[in-house]
């Protein structure tokens, strides 16, 4: 899982069945010191994450399928929780 | 799932039995805003996408459980059309968000646990 930051929402009429009810997020991955780098990607929301949530966000399809409760499908990039406060020091101590 | 454009498309008579009657395009993966990023590849098509759509396409074991027949060796697979992206501006996280940077205290030693006594000893 990674941790990222909710920066939109994807419309799209013509998608897949699996896709049909989802709520298509556009998650910006986030670095240890709070930068947003990397490429946005679109991930289904499954915790009710909102534009601007710090989100934990799971690339892989047997995660996708348990969230979601439903047979493995075409479906690989899912919210799975909203993120309340996190800590990351460990390389600055000695 | 990540976004990409339609840039052509792939006709390959001969193939795995497979991917008989299903489409295939060339996609240049772009990001949100339609800025190209990366090499282009060939997806299979399952939203009748057009050269010239912005579509966002699934990659890995996901691609092939997109076909209607998950038995196949799909590795990139068109999911989706899109019609809007309504995304904000972010630069960096507000302190509310951002980690707490204080070195995280010592794990509590590990006292080691007493051994159950047996019952039956």
């Amino acid at each position: 899982m990674i941790v990222a930051r909710v920066t939109g929402e994807v419309i799209a009429t013509v998608k897949h069945a699996d896709l049909s009810t989802a709520k298509l997020l556009l998650v910006r991955p986030v670095s240890a010191t709070g930068e947003l780098q990397g490429k946005a990607v679109i991930a289904v929301d499954a915790a009710d994450a909102g534009v601007g949530d710090l989100v934990l966000v799971a690339d892989e399809g047997n995660s996708a399928s348990q969230v979601l409760q439903r047979p493995r499908g075409a479906i690989r990039t899912v919210v799975v929780g909203v993120i309340d406060a996190w800590e990351a020091g460990a390389r600055d101590s000695s | 799932m990540h976004f990409g454009l339609v840039i052509g498309t792939v006709v390959a008579s001969e193939k795995v039995p497979a991917f008989r009657g299903h489409r295939m395009l060339l996609l240049q993966p772009v990001d949100s805003q339609q800025k190209p990023s990366g090499r282009p590849l060939v997806a299979i098509d399952l939203v009748s996408a057009a050269p010239g759509n912005h579509v966002f396409y699934v990659r890995g074991r996901e691609a092939a459980n997109a076909l209607p027949d998950a038995d196949n060796p799909a590795d990139a697979a068109i999911v989706g059309i899109v019609d809007e992206v309504r995304e904000q501006e972010f630069d960096d996280l507000t302190p509310a968000l951002l980690p707490r940077s204080d070195p995280p205290k010592a794990l509590p030693a590990t006292t080691p646990t007493p051994a159950r006594r047996s019952k039956r000893s």
